[in-house]
């Protein structure tokens, strides 16, 4: 009887894990606000940026740049939008610097000014259009704001999302103020957005596809190559990164080739396909910590599912990796465009033209913001090189903490292949040997044996509570393990 | 020169075709021979053939008289007469002529606008049925050239009879000699190359205030001719019989085509419209009107379309099969009350596209076939995308009064220049938005490929293509070679000033409409700026072509389908290279700028 009651008690944790993040409860943390659109625009937002004076700049798929006021109130019915700028080639990225507007759009950077007072740009000059575009619509350009020494980054994506018919296509590359572009790290597919997290370091997200099994984050360091060697031949055109790298053998590993290839850099955190993500675009930075208990973490756009994500990284033997959770659900539209204000306040911008998004809607403006009440979450999760510390937003419950039945943890990873995606392969349970609740009871060591280096490492937490008894807000993490720690 | 007996048969039978909707005045008038016979005979002239004249009576009756039987004075007329319409030797056949007539009476052509094909041999005949003298003169075009040629006229004083009036002036393009009252005189001429409005006049003394009228050189030219309209006054419910009815007036219609510009009548009116139309080839034409309130239109005098009744506006067709040649065409229409518009087009057997026979477009029931049509209203619309014929980094701006422009960011020249319709953003604004999208509306013109400034140290040297940069191509790394700016919007239509930089040259291109797309002056003029310490041997390649020719008033002829003038330091030069004509400015520096003005005209 009692191995019919655990095997029924297991069969229900177990499906409980199926559960997806609590939409209601999401909300009494992080409410979101729908601001309203005026009739005759069409806004398939691609670029969002937070001006000065309580005002932020949106840009749309078809071009044109609106200066949106009173955005920032919990009651947006007065929102004033001002058609800044018209005509623009697909904006997918603003950035406000010194007076001037820059966006990235598809042909170039471009940076525009009103001169004359009446909120309109007079002058827009070109910084930079130095990569190739040839006519094919995936040639998108996503640019980042300014980094500490003033360029924009770009992240340029391959013809036909997998080929390279233009030069430069499948790069990073970086504009100066000057106006020179810099090639910076090769390897990029098909990017949906770029930002810095608080240390400076540029991040992109690359969407499931070809030698990319599913989607992620990944850092871009300076002369490195992030993965997909089909723009690598444009090698040929710089010395600005050294020599190409060695091409990666399809149907290998990440980690595999990361021995033979000394410029391949892994992504920092893998979404899995179809459970956290499908197509992850903006990202931001909580550096002001006005978002809640998640200052210097990343907020991801997620455009199928009409989500965002957050993602907590460490530095493990030099490598960017950690954890991918779900964050917030429920918004109107496919989310692209991710911003945050000074205030805290969370701007997200959506459309679904051209790929279906669960929202429903055709395009979105929002803004999300943290209410104070701090959730209940993992707040991080740290690689050890026998287990994991997993830290909490608040004190848990002890007895909950040190039960590894608490826990869950499933390990996998995906074909690096020249192909399209990749099934889950190399599935493995690590065991969770024991669970020891710190003093301050914020966190947990988790005595793993059985973990894989390269793989994600899927931890569910049905079980644990906090002190008053509440469950997780989102009871899974998904960590990336390139490297474990030494000590 | 034929048979006599079938040129008889040929004047007998031709006139009275002719003759049909044809106004009255065209009868020469009337002057009395004196036959040796006895018999005194009224009748103007209407040709000589061999060592006959062909006499028309007032009432239309036509006949040959030989020569030797009228009296010294009628031959002596008759060799004036001669003088006045002769062929200019080598001239050929003509490929078109054309009749005015001087209204008795009054100081004033019959035809206040004609309308010719570029360079064709045009034969007008000036039949003159006033008791004065009158002649007519084409002068250049431009405001004003037509007064100061009858001035100049005025200068020939005592001399001027025997010259018939008609002066030494530069802007003197064709004069026909003075035709005698009640007879006639013609003039051979070929049309100008360069399209535009061309003044005419009559350059007797005092009379050139009033006898004028405007020739226009066009390559649409109007199917429609002697068209005039009559006006009634009354409150209908559906066409009336209009013979029941008295009218206002009548008059020429000034446009020389179907519309409602004739009138300032708004409300309780109904017009007939009557004149000829000129059917290209044999075959089934399709009318369509559109009108609010009733209409019906009538060709050979048979009804082709009835679209009777109070509605709104609304289109309807009808097919005939047509004959070659000149048929008489009817447009009856009546207003009730509220909105009023006429529109009237037809289709020939030769094109699948509707040629409007009214001076405004048909009315579209929205944008072209489920399209999204962007357009400038006060303000130019920019829209940068992949334009067809403008490449990858193509910048589109349509200008307010219908002209547009496509640039071509990558090799920093105007690509293309057309007019209507901007551009349809269907494609780019739906699903992913793949591919390449050409201008919207009509006539594009295209700007010279390549980059627009270079070097040339000999004349045989290629224009480079080391500069170009091909579309998927990063910035070819060259040095000294092009960097695109961006550009600024300035004035009230805010319009683009496009920015680059050609070494150490930073150049200006600011390109301005003139007009609108359906007046006929429509233009651009372009500005380039250039700054920069000078660059010796630089050059502009205006423009790339089969033929590039110099006409009158320094404008320069590009394939037919192109007019630019210029005003720059330095004179154009036309050149050949690579089996290509190339118009090249050269750059003439001071104080380390230069600067060259251009006109762009649709020919």
């Amino acid at each position: 009887m009692k191995k019919i009651i655990y095997s029924l008690l297991i069969t229900i944790s177990v499906s409980s894990l199926a559960l997806s993040q609590n939409p209601q409860e999401e909300s009494d943390h992080y409410p979101i606000v729908e601001i309203p659109i005026p009739d005759n625009i069409v806004l398939e937002v691609g670029g969002i940026e937070i001006l000065p004076g309580k005002r932020i700049a949106v840009s749309s798929r078809r071009g044109d740049i609106y200066v949106v006021e009173g955005a920032y109130t919990d009651d947006p019915g007065d929102d004033k939008w001002i058609p800044w700028a018209i005509g623009l080639h697909e904006v997918l990225g603003l950035a406000w610097k010194d007076g001037w507007l820059y966006a990235t759009q598809r042909p170039e950077v471009t940076r525009m000014k009103d001169e004359d007072g009446d909120f309109r740009a007079d002058i827009f000059e070109s910084v930079s259009s130095a990569w190739g575009i040839n006519g094919d619509y995936h040639e998108y350009a996503f640019g980042s704001r300014h980094d500490p020494d003033g360029n924009i980054w770009v992240v340029l994506c391959l013809t036909g999302s997998g080929g390279a018919s233009s030069d430069f296509r499948g790069w990073c590359v970086r504009v100066t103020p000057d106006g020179k572009m810099l090639p910076t790290t090769s390897g990029i597919r098909s990017p949906g957005g770029i930002g810095q997290n608080h240390l400076g370091d540029m991040f992109y997200c690359d969407n499931q596809g070809v030698w990319n099994g599913t989607s992620s984050i990944k850092p871009l360091p300076v002369g490195g190559f992030v993965g997909n060697p089909t723009g690598n031949k444009y090698y040929e055109l710089t010395d600005a990164i050294g020599k190409r790298p060695e091409d990666p053998k399809s149907g290998s590993r990440i980690s595999t080739e990361r021995a033979k290839i000394p410029e391949l850099v892994p992504p920092a955190a893998m979404f899995p396909h179809g459970k956290l993500s499908n197509s992850p675009t903006g990202i931001a930075c909580d550096t002001s910590g006005k978002f809640g208990p998640f200052t210097n973490q990343l907020f991801v756009g997620e455009q199928t599912m009409s989500t965002v994500l957050r993602v907590a990284l460490e530095k493990v033997n030099g490598v960017y990796q950690g954890a991918a959770f779900p964050f917030r659900g429920k918004f109107k539209s496919g989310n692209v465009a991710v911003r945050l204000g000074p205030d805290g306040s969370m701007f997200v911008g959506g459309t679904d033209r051209g790929w279906g998004a669960r929202g429903g809607k055709r395009f979105a403006l929002e803004r999300c913001h943290f209410n104070g009440k701090k959730p209940f979450e993992v707040l991080q999760m740290k690689a050890k090189p026998d287990g994991f510390e997993v830290i909490f937003t608040e004190p848990i419950e002890e007895k909950s903490g040190s039960d590894i039945a608490s826990y869950k943890m499933d390990s996998y990873t995906y074909i690096y292949q020249s192909g399209y995606g990749s099934p889950v392969v190399d599935k493995s349970n690590p065991t969770i040997k024991s669970a020891s609740v710190s003093q301050d009871k914020k966190s947990v060591y988790l005595k793993i044996e059985g973990l894989v280096k390269g793989n994600v490492h899927e931890l569910n937490l049905p079980g644990i509570k906090n002190v008053e008894g509440k469950a997780l807000l989102h009871q899974v993490g998904y960590y990336t393990l390139n490297e474990i720690p030494e000590n | 020169m034929g048979n006599i007996k079938t040129l008889f048969f040929f004047y007998v039978l031709f006139i009275p075709i002719a003759g049909i909707g044809q106004d009255k005045t065209e009868d020469p008038g009337a002057r009395t021979w004196s036959h040796s016979d006895g018999r005194k005979i009224k009748a103007g002239i209407v040709d000589v053939v061999d060592k006959n004249v062909i006499l028309k009576t007032p009432n239309g009756k036509i006949g040959p008289v030989k020569l030797a039987k009228l009296s010294k004075e009628d031959q002596e007329y008759i060799a004036i007469w001669i003088q006045n319409n002769a062929v200019p030797k080598g001239f050929g056949k003509p490929d078109t002529t054309i009749e005015i007539t001087t209204l008795k009476g009054e100081m004033k052509y019959n035809k206040p606008i004609i309308t010719v094909y570029p360079g064709k041999k045009i034969k007008l005949i000036l039949r003159n049925q006033d008791d004065m003298h009158h002649n007519l003169a084409i002068t250049k075009s431009g405001k004003g050239k037509d007064m100061k040629v009858a001035q100049e006229a005025w200068k020939l004083g005592v001399d001027g009879f025997a010259k018939h009036w008609i002066p030494k002036h530069p802007d003197l393009l064709f004069a026909s000699k003075m035709a005698d009252p009640h007879s006639s005189s013609t003039l051979y001429f070929t049309a100008p190359k360069r399209t535009g409005k061309y003044p005419y006049v009559c350059t007797l003394p005092g009379h050139a205030q009033v006898m004028r009228g405007t020739m226009i050189v066009s390559k649409e030219v109007n199917p429609l001719s002697e068209l005039t309209f009559t006006l009634f006054k009354g409150s209908w419910k559906k066409i009336p019989d209009w013979n029941q009815i008295e009218p206002s007036g009548t008059d020429h219609v000034p446009s020389g085509k179907f519309d409602l510009s004739c009138t300032k009548e708004k409300d309780s009116f109904g017009i007939v419209f009557r004149g000829n139309i000129e059917a290209p080839k044999s075959g089934d034409y399709i009318f369509t009107v559109s009108s609010d309130d009733g209409s019906r239109l009538l060709i050979d005098r048979k009804i082709v379309i009835d679209h009777d009744g109070i509605h709104g506006d609304s289109p309807k067709s009808g097919k005939v099969k047509l004959e070659k040649g000149s048929h008489h065409i009817e447009v009856q229409y009546f207003e009730g009350g509220g909105e009023e518009s006429l529109y009237v087009g037809w289709k020939t057997p030769d094109f699948k596209k509707e040629i409007p026979l009214s001076v405004n477009r048909r009315p579209s029931g929205g944008n072209s076939p489920s399209g999204q049509l962007l357009a400038a209203e006060e303000e130019a619309r920019i829209y940068r995308n992949f334009i067809q014929g403008a490449g990858s980094r193509a910048i589109g701006v349509g200008y307010p009064g219908g002209l547009n422009l496509a640039y071509d960011a990558n090799n920093m020249r105007i690509a293309m220049l057309w007019l209507g319709d901007f551009i349809d953003a269907k494609r780019h604004w739906n699903g992913r938005g793949q591919g390449y999208q050409p201008p919207a509306g009509e006539s594009v013109i295209n700007g010279p490929p390549g980059v627009p400034f270079a070097t040339i140290s000999d004349s045989n040297e290629s224009w480079p293509d080391s500069f170009i940069r091909k579309e998927n191509a990063q910035l070819p790394p060259i040095k000294g070679g092009y960097l695109f700016k961006g550009y600024k919007l300035t004035g009230k239509e805010r319009i683009p000033t496009f920015r680059y930089t050609f070494g150490t040259l930073s150049i200006e291109d600011m390109p301005s409409p003139q007009g609108s797309f359906e007046s006929s002056d429509v233009a651009f003029t372009r500005s380039i700026k250039i700054k920069g310490k000078p660059v010796k041997n630089l050059y502009f390649r205006a423009a790339v072509g089969q033929s590039i020719e110099l006409t009158d008033n320094n404008t320069y002829l590009i394939d037919d389908n192109t007019a630019l003038t210029f005003k720059s330091e330095k004179k154009p030069v036309i050149r050949e290279n690579g089996g290509n004509k190339e118009l090249l400015i050269p750059i003439q520096f001071s104080n380390d700028s230069a600067l060259i003005e251009q006109t762009i005209n649709w020919q």
